[in-house]
């Protein structure tokens, strides 16, 4: 069968797969009425990740799926329909009905089922391996993480001589991934990774922490997808100088992950506008 | 004498030109050239190519200024006639699947990510070389 329906104790996940007709035997629509009944509840979100096709006749399925949870005042959202599957959506006028969300936080957002609270480790972990793994392959520099602290959005002042900063936006949130630096440590970094010994940060050369920091999102967005945070990047930036400023995002907290090198502390800023990194699912 | 392989390296930030380009300049089988962005780097393919000296290779970021790395390859490849089309290998940040999916349908050779590793771009220049018959296989 192309669908597996799992009860995920606050809400029903079916996951589709492979191609969905709507001729299977039973009907999506069928086995989803009686594990509605069963479990009581009523948000559904339909996982369309691992399916690169639905027909015109499953858009029925699922929009009586979507009449059953209505009629109980629950809520459905699809995640991770394909441009092939939004289009058939679109073309049987229902695609304000069968509404996609990008990820699955995406959804539970829409549920109600996400809310902030403490720091969420798991948010920031991917930006503590990433940060490692660029600096190490691309620098030839080995950090090692320290203990992460939180300073107020509120103090613009990075901890550097110079910065690279890169914003983030999802469905769910937007931010700033910020890496900061003394010249010393950028100047090292400039050796190792050029060849080339400079006298310091000029504007010929300060793209580079621009770059170090769009490498360390993009190896980091790849472990917040599997964590449900799916994010776009966009072009970095540059600032340099002593007592050098940052605008972040929002007023919320600000995560600074301090890492130690040989030449000193790097320190990566993650601020978000509405919490996510200080989030954790409700109980 | 053979003629050189032409090598163009699209990148926004000039020192991870410069890197890249620190990476191979020392086969002599290779000429190099740079581009900050997607609507220069097009400039430089249509150029090479009118004058009979087409780019053999594309080292092209996604993530740029003007037009992107992704618009510039739709662009390549929808170009046809006279134009001599390049290989590209994408050297770029964005790691999803569905970007990586989109670049393989418009025939990329290579998708390598950022951070890389000089022994990434070598192989590539390397593997070139002994296709187009300018370099032995070791």
């Amino acid at each position: 069968m192309p669908f597996e329906i799992v009860n995920q104790n606050d809400y029903l996940l079916v996951k589709l797969s492979g191609e969905c007709t709507g001729d299977e035997k039973p009907s999506l629509t069928e086995v989803f009425q009686k594990t509605m009944a069963s479990s009581g509840l009523k948000l559904a979100i339909i996982q369309c990740g691992d399916c690169g096709k639905i027909a015109p006749n499953f858009i029925r399925d699922l929009v009586a799926v979507y009449r059953e949870i209505k009629s109980k005042n629950g809520q459905m959202r699809l995640v991770g329909a394909n441009d092939s599957i939004q289009e058939v959506i679109r073309a049987n006028g229902v695609d304000r009905v069968l509404v996609n969300k990008m990820s699955l936080r995406g959804a539970l957002v829409d549920f109600g089922l996400v809310k902030t609270k403490d720091i969420d480790v798991n948010f920031i972990n991917p930006f503590l391996t990433s940060t490692v793994k660029v600096f190490k392959i691309q620098c030839f520099m080995e950090l090692k993480a320290q203990k992460p602290f939180i300073k107020s959005a509120s103090d613009p002042l990075l901890m550097g001589d110079v910065s690279g900063i890169i914003s983030i936006s999802s469905e769910t949130f937007s931010g700033t991934l910020a890496i900061s630096m003394t010249e010393k440590i950028f100047v090292q970094i400039v050796k190792n990774m050029l060849g080339e010994t400079v006298p310091g940060i000029t504007s010929e050369n300060v793209d580079l922490i621009g770059e170090l920091a769009n490498m360390i999102l993009g190896q980091a967005k790849v472990e917040l997808g599997t964590l449900g945070y799916k994010v776009e990047m966009a072009l970095p930036s540059c600032v340099w100088g002593k007592d050098h400023k940052i605008k972040h995002f929002g007023s919320g907290k600000c995560m600074v992950l301090p890492f130690e090198t040989e030449f000193g502390t790097i320190y990566s800023e993650i601020m978000t506008n509405n919490g996510v990194g200080t989030e954790q699912k409700a109980a | 004498m053979s003629e050189k392989l032409r090598i163009l390296i699209v990148d926004d930030s000039k020192s991870l030109r410069t890197m890249i380009r620190g990476f191979i300049e020392d086969y002599s089988e290779i000429e190099i050239f740079e581009a900050g962005d997607g609507e220069e780097a097009d400039v430089i393919l249509q150029e090479k190519s009118a004058l009979q000296e087409p780019i053999d290779l594309v080292f092209l970021d996604w993530m740029m200024p003007k037009v992107s790395g992704f618009a510039l390859l739709q662009k390549i490849r929808e170009m046809g006639g006279i134009f001599q089309q390049p290989i590209v290998v994408m050297l770029t940040a964005e790691t999803y699947a569905e970007q990586i999916n989109a670049c393989v349908k418009y025939g990329v050779a290579k998708y390598i990510t950022k951070p890389f590793t000089k022994d990434d771009v070598r192989a590539t220049v390397e593997g070139l070389l002994v296709e187009r018959g300018l370099r032995h296989a070791v």
